[in-house]
């Protein structure tokens, strides 16, 4: 990694500019133009695109839902991620086209750096939001002097290639996308529209707000949520994870992005000779402000004039705190020449140059080696049937295995069967970390409704299969078996059905034989006694769902038996 | 949140809960079954010569009302001006029109509109689905049917329901009811007759679960008595049953379009039990094979006697 340096990378792309003079000058144009994405005396145009991307999340998101919209697909924006063209183009050996819009991030990453994130990440403008609007304005948070380990995220990046490598996939749990719609759906979702119905409670007592509160819960019915509150599985740890995530906004700005995010590594390494850069001319009075308030500790605080180029987000704050008038801070394509006057930055160069810190080869190979073990540890690792027996997955999920290397734990799913049979939900620890937050039917939770298939429609992965309604109807994801210990007419020689009432197959998979029975007083009385046909049910749940008996006691129950994947 | 904040919520909810309780006359149980009582019962009905039971055959399903209707004196002897009117169909399923797991949505517009010709001041339409709701809603038709029709049509509010004592109550003593019903000046119960397995036939009495609250599971066993000792305390003013297409086999769902049946009629009387009863024939079946109608017969739960039904059949042709 050491060794090529601002001088080598200067020189590197001037053959470029002499072969290729329009794109030379194409680029010489775009790079003037960026501080103009900042409007004159606010912090504009950048904060004002990262805005619309974050919206545009969380309104893809919450349109994840019954009535279904197709178009925009809801999944596009889990698509930008960066990492998963690589993983699913290196696993398919082929180009991940339905990752367009990741593709392209990658595509600009060499002439913008990264640029993706500060402007488009939706976890990055969270961040943004918790570090600028609710943490405290600490000067010890920000810029380069604040605690971060820029070569974290390289080791998590070697460290998740090597184990996708040896067959773990675990890159996703990291993958900023499905980190954040992960936060969404699990965390934030269910506690901000729980948060919206005490508001509107509340307002209820004020005397005289009470049309005020009416049309807040019309509306949060309209258009957020017209199913029920939202009552995720696996919440605390799951809240721990990502509002702890959040909370490192605290320790330093952009915690996340400096050090862990390998997303962040990989935009990192593309930025590698990257075609614009920041350029610092004369008029610099060493103030040294930006240096401090760069969120990403790009600018080291001995050269201001020096950039790390895989750290630079192109957010262009420095811009804003450079002092008024003096303007000494443009954005130049990375081969133009080095300003008449200005010292050639002193700060190390090699990787150094891309990321403020030496990255030594040893540590790669320890990080690699990290995780080779955690593979060897999840294959080793007694896969015990009694859980697995119970992990029904969604219908047209595909085999375990492969559902395990493709599913990026975005529970985009999970989402959208909440608003529909509900079953879906996380998988926490007692499936195992390698299953962690994969979507798992909870048929107490929920159950999958007869005619929906749409988590096959929001997968972004295609971890579940994009089936048609007929064919789900027909998709068999487990198998319920009824407990005679439990199950009132055989426990308590009473009828019930309620199961037998609820199964939606157009001939009932749970049928029932009548028989007389002897009670204690002696009578004799007729009971209908239910059972599965086998051969029709398709473990859907509901009859497990709608079962009166309580949580594990329940008469009839669904286990991962004969499905179809 | 501040431990302030967080104590005035506190606080504020249990004082709203305390007013709820407090505000006098705002929940009448028994309302509903008031009004239909004091309506058409007995000595009333005989004067006017209506009859007890209409059965209408061989129509679409809004002639089918309108024969009903005429039949009985027009829906004025039912509802009156500035009434709150509850419009109870099936919406249990998420099934469209054709496979008779709802009621017909042409049917529950048509009684939406004839209640608001009469006055009603606003007619509410809803039912506890077993479904999901948002589906239940959007593909029996019934939502757009009935909001085209002029109707209030919502969803249930779990927060909604309210406790009732049942003074009658063999098996259960008190049960959830959704309070807009409860609150409602007259309720038209309008069931699809179909296939039921615990049950052999749903009607309008097995109907009313749709305002029940709670664990409705728990309502199967002993489902004759419990059915009863809740129904028998909320029994709407009218019941319009919908026999349009009924569902012959693997019910209440249904899924399966060989189930249905085409029978074109409509069965109406201010007496859910007597309604019911007539329904009987067309699934072949007496009052001695549903042992819960029987119960429900029992306990004279009904406003005509069973023995002299005065049932007025016509068919449209
Ligand atoms: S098909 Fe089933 S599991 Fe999938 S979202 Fe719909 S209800 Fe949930
Ligand atoms: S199955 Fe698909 S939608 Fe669900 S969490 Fe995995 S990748 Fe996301
Ligand atoms: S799981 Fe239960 S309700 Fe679903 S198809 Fe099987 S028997 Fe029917």
């Amino acid at each position: 990694m050491a060794g090529s340096g601002e001088g080598e990378a200067r020189q590197g792309p001037n053959g470029l500019a002499e072969r290729v003079p329009w794109l030379a000058r194409l680029v010489t144009r775009l790079a003037g133009l960026v501080p103009w994405l900042r409007w004159p005396g606010m912090p504009g145009g950048r904060r004002l695109v990262q805005a619309v991307f974050l919206v545009a999340f969380v309104v893809l998101f919450v349109r994840m839902r019954y009535p279904f919209h197709p178009s925009p697909a809801p999944d596009l924006l889990l698509r930008t991620s960066p990492l998963a063209p690589l993983f699913f183009g290196a696993a398919d050996r082929a180009v991940p086209w339905a990752w367009w819009p990741g593709l392209v991030v990658l595509a600009l990453t060499p002439l913008l750096g990264r640029f993706f994130c500060s402007w488009v990440c939706p976890l990055g403008a969270m961040l943004d939001l918790v570090g600028e609007r609710l943490a405290p304005a600490d000067q010890a948070r920000q810029g380069a002097q604040a605690r971060s380990w820029p070569a974290g995220k390289f080791l998590v990046l070697a460290a998740v290639v090597a184990a996708a490598v040896a067959g773990l996939h675990a890159w996703f749990f990291f993958d900023p996308l499905a980190v954040a719609n992960r936060g969404m759906t699990v965390v934030l979702f269910p506690l901000g529209t729980w948060a919206a119905q005490g508001v509107a409670g509340l307002l209820e007592l004020v005397p005289g707000a009470g049309g005020l509160a009416g049309t807040l819960r019309r509306s949060l019915r309209g258009w957020v949520m017209p199913e029920g509150q939202t009552e995720p599985a696996f919440f605390w740890f799951t809240a721990v994870f990502f509002l702890g995530l959040l909370a490192t906004e605290w320790v330093t700005r952009r915690f996340w992005c400096r050090t862990l995010c390998p997303a962040g590594a990989l935009l990192a390494l593309c930025s590698r000779f990257r075609g614009v850069r920041r350029q610092v001319d004369s008029s610099c009075v060493q103030c040294r402000q930006c240096s401090r308030r760069c969120p990403m500790g790009a600018i080291p605080d001995d050269d201001v004039t020096a950039t790390a180029r895989g750290e630079c987000t192109l957010c262009l704050d420095c811009l804003d705190h450079c002092p008024v008038g003096l303007r000494a801070i443009g954005f130049v394509p990375g081969w133009a020449p080095w300003p008449e006057g200005m010292p050639v930055p002193t700060v190390p160069l090699g990787f150094a140059a891309v990321t403020p810190v030496d990255l030594t080869r040893r540590r790669l190979l320890q990080a690699a080696a990290g995780g080779l073990l955690a593979a060897g540890g999840a294959r080793v690792a007694l896969d015990d049937p009694r859980v697995s027996s119970q992990l029904i997955r969604p219908p047209g999920a595909l085999p375990e295995p492969a559902f395990l290397e493709r599913c990026i734990r975005c529970l985009a799913c999970v989402r959208v069967c909440s608003s529909n049979g509900g079953c879906l939900q996380p998988a926490g620890f007692e499936a195992g970390f390698p299953r962690l937050w994969t979507p798992r039917a909870h048929m107490k939770a929920g159950y999958c409704e007869y005619n929906c298939n749409l988590c096959g429609q929001v997968c972004p992965t295609g971890a579940i299969k994009r089936l048609p309604e007929a064919e789900k109807q027909k998709t068999v994801m487990g198998q319920a078996c009824f407990n005679k210990n439990h199950c009132i007419p055989y426990a308590k020689l009473t009828d019930c059905l309620v199961c037998e009432e609820h199964c939606p197959l157009p001939e009932k998979a749970i049928q029932t034989h009548e028989r007389e029975v002897d009670l204690p007083d002696g009578s004799r009385r007729k009971v209908k006694f239910p059972y599965v046909v086998p051969e029709r049910c398709i473990g859907c749940g509901i009859c497990e769902h709608k079962c009166p008996l309580p949580g594990t006691a329940t008469g009839v129950f669904v286990v991962r038996a004969y499905e179809n994947r | 949140m501040k431990r302030r904040a967080f104590l005035k919520m506190t606080g504020g909810a249990l004082a709203a809960a305390g007013l709820g309780s407090l505000v006098p006359g705002a929940i009448s149980p028994t309302r509903a079954q008031d009004a239909a009582t004091g309506q058409a019962s007995g000595p009333a009905a005989a004067t006017t010569g209506a009859p007890e039971v209409v059965l209408v055959e061989n129509g679409e399903p809004v002639a089918l009302l309108q024969a009903a209707l005429k039949e009985m004196g027009g829906m004025g002897k039912f509802v009156s001006r500035g009434d709150v009117v509850v419009v109870k169909p099936n919406i249990g399923w998420d099934r469209p029109p054709e496979l008779a797991g709802n009621t017909n949505p042409d049917l529950v517009a048509e009684v939406v509109k004839e209640c608001l010709n009469a006055g009603a001041k606003v007619v509410k339409v809803f039912d506890r689905t077993c479904n999901n709701p948002l589906r239940c809603y959007a593909n029996s038709g019934i939502e757009a049917a009935a909001a085209g029709a002029g109707a209030e049509v919502s969803q249930i509010d779990e927060s909604r329901f309210k406790t009732i004592g049942l003074k009658n109550g063999e098996a259960v003593k008190s049960w959830d009811i959704y309070q807009d019903y409860l609150e409602a000046d007259k309720v038209i119960n309008v069931p699809i007759a179909k296939h039921h397995g615990l049950a052999r036939v749903t009607l309008g009495l097995k109907n009313l679960m749709g305002v029940m609250g709670g664990q409705r599971g728990q309502i199967h066993n002993p489902f004759d008595k419990k059915l009863n000792d809740i129904a028998g305390e909320i029994l709407p003013t009218l019941t319009i049953i919908d026999a349009y297409r009924l569902l012959m086999n693997n019910g209440p769902s249904g899924g399966n379009p060989a189930d249905v049946k085409l029978a074109k009629t409509l069965i109406m009387s201010p007496c859910t039990v007597s309604a019911d009863l007539t329904a009987l024939p067309l699934f072949g079946l007496q009052v001695g094979d549903l042992p819960y109608l029987q119960e429900a017969v029992n306990r004279k739960m009904f406003k005509f006697d069973p023995a002299r039904l005065n049932v007025k059949k016509l068919s449209l042709s």
